[in-house]
């Protein structure tokens, strides 16, 4: 059982262009220049799903079914809702058609592609209970294609996410076994694996419980990487691998009081910049060692990590040059893609960036852990935890 | 690729061209480079975010590279009325923050061939923010030139 990731990477391509028609199809709606910034194909958790589709006190679902089935699930944030209202002058009534006018531009490519029609019903209220459904496409894990769209000058994006109905999109697959319901499972399964790491080891170092983990896996075009941070400042490392999966790891930190990650790794003190600094890049350091050492135990070998790079800066400038690494290799990457909530103010997001010339590899090792083969290990130093 | 309002923004392998009083805004650059080319007198600018120095041949995605993006983006300014021999160009990004070997001195590469793919075309140099390990974000005034460059320690205007 092996993930194909070139054929996944080309359901990525079709869903890229489906977003991109979407906000086509928006601009059109409203007069204001609208653009997909952020276009990916996604595994998702169903435990996590709700919070990874947005805020559900907006979300519009807009069913669909023929060649493809599923449902697309729309929200808005607000200064994107209002602007939206306001350009067609039909108040809050607008959402549900603006729903329906995405749905319909984002499936018009996949109809084309699947050489048959696709119907769509009016829109309706989707609140989480009703989420997962018939969505989970592989063992627990929904198959989400999403993109992020924006209208010029208004600030908010709003989150557009079709989710496929299981058993047709498995129909729609055939009998493509690299595309089968439980390869896709083991790159689900690889992914909340490494968040695990990730939650254990921090928790282990700072004493902090994690309040929330989420974690998924994503295939992303290489021009949208930045997109997958905000513009914010971030803090933390940024580390490269070597051996047989050579990877860039960034684990950062997204502040939201300047200080936080210090005051989170050395409690109560003031800690100079260069005690900061090093602070967080032992913490980076360790968090990527323990994602990584789980990787190498499926491949019972070893994975050297580099010296990292600290950074504090715009979150997606990390990535543009992370991107801009890739991009002569690749036109899209995997993202193995996990944040952890270690409190109000302290979040820490992990992105991992197989090179996708090891793409093999990297299917090898979510093939073993599916299997069970290699349960993850916390070093002994950190795995009774700490007060 | 135009826009009606007053700021438009400009995604990471992308241009933008506009004949108005708008703005041009690109974010996060990185290794990145931003190229901003106008013709003051003819109100008519363009800014490319470019993610790789040279495009292979042929080329799926021309705005993804410093050298095809700022052909293609130039074509469509001149549509616009911009003239050839009085547009100019100022030039953004192509930081090293990472000290990592996959994509060795791809900042420094995007630089060089902005640099040399505007003295191709003609184009003068007038000013640049360029190398250093912070990343960038733009905003590009076309009507007179003006580049605001924001990092996280601070701003400038070229």
């Amino acid at each position: 059982m092996r993930v194909d990731l070139d054929s996944l990477a080309s359901f990525s391509h079709t869903g890229a262009e489906g977003g991109r028609r979407a906000a086509d199809a928006l601009e059109t709606l409203t007069g204001v220049p609208a653009h997909c910034e952020l276009s990916r194909t996604t595994l998702v958790d169903a435990d996590g799903l709700a919070a990874f589709l947005g805020d559900a006190a907006t979300r519009i679902a807009v069913p669909f079914d023929g060649a493809l089935a599923g449902r697309a699930l729309v929200s808005f944030e607000k200064p994107f809702a209002a602007r939206v209202a306001e350009e067609t002058g039909m108040g809050g009534g607008a959402l549900p058609e603006v729903a329906n006018i995405l749905t319909s531009g984002f499936v018009d490519g996949w109809a084309e592609d699947a050489d048959g029609t696709i119907d769509i019903q009016p829109p309706e209220p989707a609140d989480d209970e009703s989420l997962v459904g018939d969505a989970a496409v592989a063992d627990g894990a929904a198959f989400v294609f999403e993109s992020h769209v924006r209208l010029a000058g208004v600030d908010g994006v709003c989150r557009f996410a079709v989710l496929p109905a299981a058993d047709e999109f498995v129909d729609y697959l055939g009998g493509d076994d690299s595309l089968s319901p439980d390869a896709l499972a083991a790159y689900a399964q690889l992914t909340a694996t490494s968040a695990d790491a990730v939650a254990d080891h921090l928790g282990a170092m700072t004493g902090i419980d994690p309040n929330a983990v989420e974690s998924h896996f994503d295939f992303v075009p290489v021009e949208d990487v930045p997109s997958l941070l905000d513009d914010a400042a971030y803090e933390g490392a940024v580390f490269e691998s070597d051996g047989p999966v050579r990877t860039v790891l960034a684990v950062l930190f997204d502040e939201d009081e300047s200080g936080a990650v210090a005051d989170a790794l050395v409690p109560g003190s003031d800690p100079d910049p260069a005690l900061a600094e090093s602070a967080i890049a032992e913490l980076g350091n360790v968090t990527a060692s323990g994602v990584l050492d789980g990787w190498a135990n499926a491949l019972d070998t070893t994975i050297d990590v580099s010296t990292p790079s600290h950074v504090h800066d715009d979150g997606r400038a990390v990535l543009d040059t992370v991107a801009a690494a890739y991009g002569r290799h690749a036109d899209t990457v995997a993202v193995v893609d996990a944040t952890v909530a270690l409190s109000d103010d302290l979040t820490c997001r992990v992105c991992a960036f197989p090179s996708p010339e090891d793409a093999d590899t990297v299917a090898e090792i979510a093939g073993a852990l599916s299997a069970g083969d290699a349960d993850p290990e916390l070093p002994p130093e950190y795995g009774g935890g700490q007060p | 690729m135009s826009s009606e309002t007053r700021k438009a923004r400009v995604s990471v392998a992308d241009w933008r061209v506009t004949d108005g009083d708008d703005t041009l805004v690109t974010s996060g650059l990185g290794s990145c480079v931003a190229v901003a080319v106008y013709d003051e007198g003819a109100a008519v600018g363009g800014l490319l975010h470019a993610m790789l120095p040279a495009a292979p041949s042929p080329a799926e995605t021309p705005a993804k590279y410093v050298d095809s993006g700022l052909d293609e983006m130039l074509a469509a300014m001149y549509r616009r009325g911009a003239d050839p021999d009085s547009v100019a160009a100022k030039l953004v990004g192509g930081s090293a923050m990472l000290d990592i070997s996959v994509g060795d001195a791809i900042g420094d590469r995007n630089v060089e061939a902005a640099e040399r793919a505007l003295d191709d075309a003609g184009i003068p140099l007038l000013a640049s923010e360029t190398g250093g390990s912070t990343g960038r974000s733009v905003t590009f005034s076309p009507t007179n030139g003006d580049v605001r460059i924001d990092r996280v320690d601070g701003v400038d205007v070229i």
